[in-house]
């Protein structure tokens, strides 16, 4: 819109060059006092039009290289304009060129030609004929003033006038000097004398007759002749005669001569003429294109400018700039299309701005929530409908055993089983447990992992937007927790209810006998003392339970330090190996095993019996064997000691309670051993667990924390 | 009385291409006056176009002007004489018509209708009270066909045509 004001008066300026230019070029006093100003005028407009096209094609080129929105359009649309223009103009341009031509070549005519020769060479034949007449005249009179005295020339030269008719009559000497002068005051004051050149023609003897024009531009005939010598005048003189020519004869030849000069003049300026008209058509032509191109290329940009608006906001909404507003500055469709993509950008704007406000609140919950769920001690699952793993958080990884949990979110199902035992061991009996569910369920599960046996409670649920949401709780340790607490509680009953009659009832089996042994028959002497020796050992046998379960109930007191796990079970082995009764004992330690921070005496007792438990498990096989294994856990977080036998392995049903007190599956022991290794074991804050080994025995593992 | 007090003749060398032969400046009762010949010549294509009817116009130009040292010389006074130089084939005679008087002169020959035209004489400058007698003046003349008097589409082939830049360039003589 800006530019509308410029347009209209440069358009307004041509025309109004071209309508001078036209005007000028239709008067011959205006065309030459014009032109060349008119001329450099339109040549300056030239000038500002390349320019201004040079400054609009430098511009497209620049925009066609940046491939800017719609320069390719722009170009199309003044190409367009241009051959629209040039096209017709270009067709008038060659058919007035054409017209022109033979237009200025129709003023001439060979006829014509001939015709004002023949009526110049007519009029100078006439012409010489009267001036004959007027040289006949002028030498009588110069031979009737050979014998004219200077001093009476002027009375004869004024008598010589009346009778000749001339206008005027002077008697010169030879060095021009005026003799004397007659002539009609009213043509002349002064005499009009003969230029040098006559006077030299004269004084060589030649006479002189021709025309001359006069200031006022008629003609009049003069003749020059010199005047013979006599004895009266022995010096050489001159007569110069001027005779009027006839009016009409005057006219007439006048006439001829204006008009063939005009004529030859014409003739001449034919091709300048053309050249001048040629050029003035080329100019007015190379105007109005160049302007037609000027205005092309404007009115393509301010078409093509709401475009390249959309382009440029398009562009921004694209970078998710919708904050970006369009210049709306006509009131056309393209202005309302303007104004559309405005109120859409707000719109979006106003989308995004409470997406955004929503996806903060969205964000906000879930860092909450998965604060909460990795504060949880609770282990939490979730699987989407396709069984994919959503959720697992960091209680659930410790529970289940699962190293970098976070890479294993979006795994399906079988990916998580193949992975992880335990995680298998869970997704699989959860499996099983949830099959039938309805929505949800509570469901207790034992996972048996490297680090034991676990007894996870479940509580699973199934979500509206279908998958599942497992929490579950390792009750483990509260479970064990619960029955180590039993078990003291029997342990410390035992030790204050049996362990106190049991030395009066020895003590009173011993009396007995002694007592009564000596006065019975030897019959009844024999059972007394069967009797009295078997309440004795029962006694002594109750004894060592009791013991034992004191032992079981007893507060470790021990003193703490730092124990070499390796040498501790060489110690130990070396003990069990001369008593091994057959049985082949292998130790694989670890080299470099860290050490462990613990009662020295204490884990002694622990490999003592379960170096115990595997030896009594081999029975008398001939090739049974104990192996024990020391090594570092693959974080070095942890020592592990694992005594293995091929022995006949634990019966599964003992497998989840081996290590509570009076489960065994020997016919002799206290039961407490494996009671009382878990026991110090967890004392140390350490595990233990067993499993049966797949090519048959059993495998215990204690894994203790290492020293830092 | 005339009183020369002082003159400067400068023939130049005589030929065929447009100069100023001869130069004089003398004063006589407190004015300056000028003698010139300038010769002029045309070219063929000048001479065509005159023998074709078209007429030329003459301009004989003298300047008086001031010597400077640190800007451009300062014009005191210019002069000049137009003569319309016309050939009438009826007459066949060259037709010179001094611009500014009207006066007329024929003549048979081309030569002569030009040093007619070149032919300066007495030609009246400054007053010599009207210079200031602490600087240095000078006379330059120069004599040319005006193309801007000719018809105008001869004009336009004129300009860009140098057979038709006819001028003798300046002459300059002192003013003493």
């Amino acid at each position: 819109m800006r530019r509308l004001p410029l347009f209209a008066g440069l358009f307004l300026l041509l025309l109004l060059l071209l309508f001078l230019m036209g005007r000028v070029s239709g008067s011959a006093e205006q065309f030459e006092r014009y032109y060349i100003a008119l001329l450099a005028a339109n040549g300056l407009f030239l000038v500002v039009l390349l320019l201004a096209i040079g400054a609009n094609v430098v511009q497209l080129i620049r925009r066609l290289l940046q491939h800017a929105p719609g320069s390719h359009l722009t170009l199309r649309m003044t190409l367009a304009f241009v051959v629209f223009a040039v096209a017709p103009a270009a067709v008038v341009y060659l058919f007035s060129l054409q017209m022109l031509q033979r237009g200025i070549d129709s003023w001439f005519d060979v006829q014509v030609e001939e015709a004002l020769e023949d009526a110049l060479e007519l009029s100078r034949a006439s012409l010489d004929l009267i001036m004959r007449e007027y040289l006949a005249e002028t030498m009588n009179a110069a031979r009737r003033l050979e014998r004219v005295p200077d001093s009476a020339a002027a009375l004869v030269l004024s008598d010589l006038m009346k009778e000749t008719g001339a206008m005027e009559l002077t008697l010169l000497a030879a060095n021009a000097r005026i003799i004397a002068s007659s002539r009609d005051l009213a043509e002349s004051l002064v005499p009009r004398l003969p230029g040098e050149a006559i006077l030299r023609l004269v004084a060589q003897g030649d006479r002189y007759v021709g025309l001359d024009p006069s200031p006022d531009g008629a003609l009049h005939v003069r003749v020059v002749l010199p005047v013979a010598p006599s004895t009266v005048n022995p010096q050489a003189r001159i007569l110069q005669a001027l005779y009027p020519l006839p009016e009409r004869i005057g006219t007439l030849t006048e006439r001829v001569q204006k008009a063939v000069g005009r004529y030859n003049q014409l003739l001449y300026l034919r091709r300048p003429l053309k050249q001048s008209f040629m050029l003035t058509l080329s100019l007015v032509l190379l105007l109005a294109v160049l302007f037609a191109a000027w205005a092309a290329f404007q009115w393509a940009q301010r078409l093509l400018e709401p475009i390249r608006e959309l382009a440029r906001g398009t562009r921004a909404v694209a970078r998710g700039e919708y904050g970006e507003r369009l210049a709306v500055s006509r009131l056309d469709d393209l202005g309302m299309l303007l104004q559309s993509f405005n109120e859409m950008t707000e719109r979006l704007a106003e989308a995004r701005e409470a997406a955004e406000a929503s996806q903060r609140l969205v964000e906000r919950q879930r860092a909450y929530l998965e604060t909460l769920l990795e504060n949880l001690s609770s282990g939490v699952v979730s699987l989407d409908p396709q069984g994919r793993l959503r959720t697992l958080n960091r209680a659930a990884a410790q529970i289940l055993g699962v190293r970098a949990p976070e890479r294993l979110i979006g795994r399906d199902i079988e990916t998580l089983r193949r992975g992880n035992d335990t995680f298998a061991l869970f997704i699989d009996q959860l499996a099983a447990q949830l099959h039938g569910a309805d929505e949800e369920c509570h469901i207790q599960l034992a996972l048996q992992g490297k680090e034991g046996r676990k007894i996870v409670m479940c509580h699973g649920v199934r979500l509206p937007t279908g998958g599942q949401v497992i929490v579950f709780d390792d009750v483990t340790a509260l479970i064990q927790a619960q029955r180590d607490a039993a078990w003291a509680e029997v342990a410390r009953r035992l030790a204050h209810e049996i362990k106190n009659p049991l030395t009066p009832i020895q003590l009173s089996a011993e009396r007995l006998r002694r007592k009564l042994l000596g006065k019975l028959g030897a019959e009844e002497a024999r059972i007394l003392d069967r009797a009295t020796q078997t309440i004795v050992a029962q006694v002594e046998a109750m004894k060592s339970m009791v013991n034992a379960f004191g032992e079981y109930a007893r507060q470790p007191r021990g003193e703490v330090g730092m124990v070499d796990v390796n040498q501790l079970v060489r110690d130990v082995a070396e003990l069990y190996r001369a008593n091994a009764a057959g049985a082949r004992l292998e130790l694989d330690l670890a080299p470099e095993l860290p050490k462990v921070r613990a009662d020295a005496d204490r884990l002694r007792q622990v490999l003592h019996n379960l170096f115990n438990n595997a030896l009594e498990a081999l029975g008398e096989r001939g090739d049974g064997w104990v192996r024990v294994v020391t090594r570092g856990s693959a974080d070095g977080e942890a020592v592990e000691v694992e005594v293995s036998d091929n022995g006949p392995g634990i019966p599964e049903e003992m497998l989840e309670r081996l290590f509570e007190p009076y489960v065994t599956s020997k016919s002799r022991g206290t039961g407490l051993g494996l009671a009382i290794v878990k026991k110090i074991v967890e004392e140390h804050g350490g595990t233990v667990w067993a499993e049966n080994r797949p090519e048959g025995g059993a495998r215990l593992v204690i894994r203790l924390p290492a020293a830092r | 009385m005339i009183v020369v007090l002082g003159c400067l003749a400068i023939v130049g060398v005589a030929g065929q291409e447009p100069a100023v032969r001869h130069l004089r400046v003398y004063l006589e009762q407190g004015r300056y006056y000028v003698d010139a010949d300038v010769q002029l010549a045309l070219t063929p294509a000048v001479r065509e176009a005159l023998h074709n009817g078209i007429g030329l116009v003459f301009e004989v130009r003298a300047e008086v002007k001031r010597e400077n040292i640190m800007v451009p010389d300062s014009l005191v006074g210019k002069y000049r004489r137009r003569y319309w130089l016309e050939y009438r084939p009826l007459l066949e005679r060259y037709v010179v018509t001094e611009l500014g008087s009207g006066a007329v002169h024929t003549d048979l020959r081309l030569r002569d209708a030009l040093a007619a035209i070149g032919r300066v004489r007495r030609w009246s400058l400054v007053e010599k009270d009207k210079l200031d007698p602490r600087h240095t003046y000078y006379v330059r003349v120069r004599g040319e066909l005006l193309l801007s008097e000719l018809p105008l589409p001869l004009q336009l082939h004129a300009y860009v045509r140098p057979s038709w830049w006819i001028s003798t360039g300046w002459r300059e003589v002192p003013l003493r």
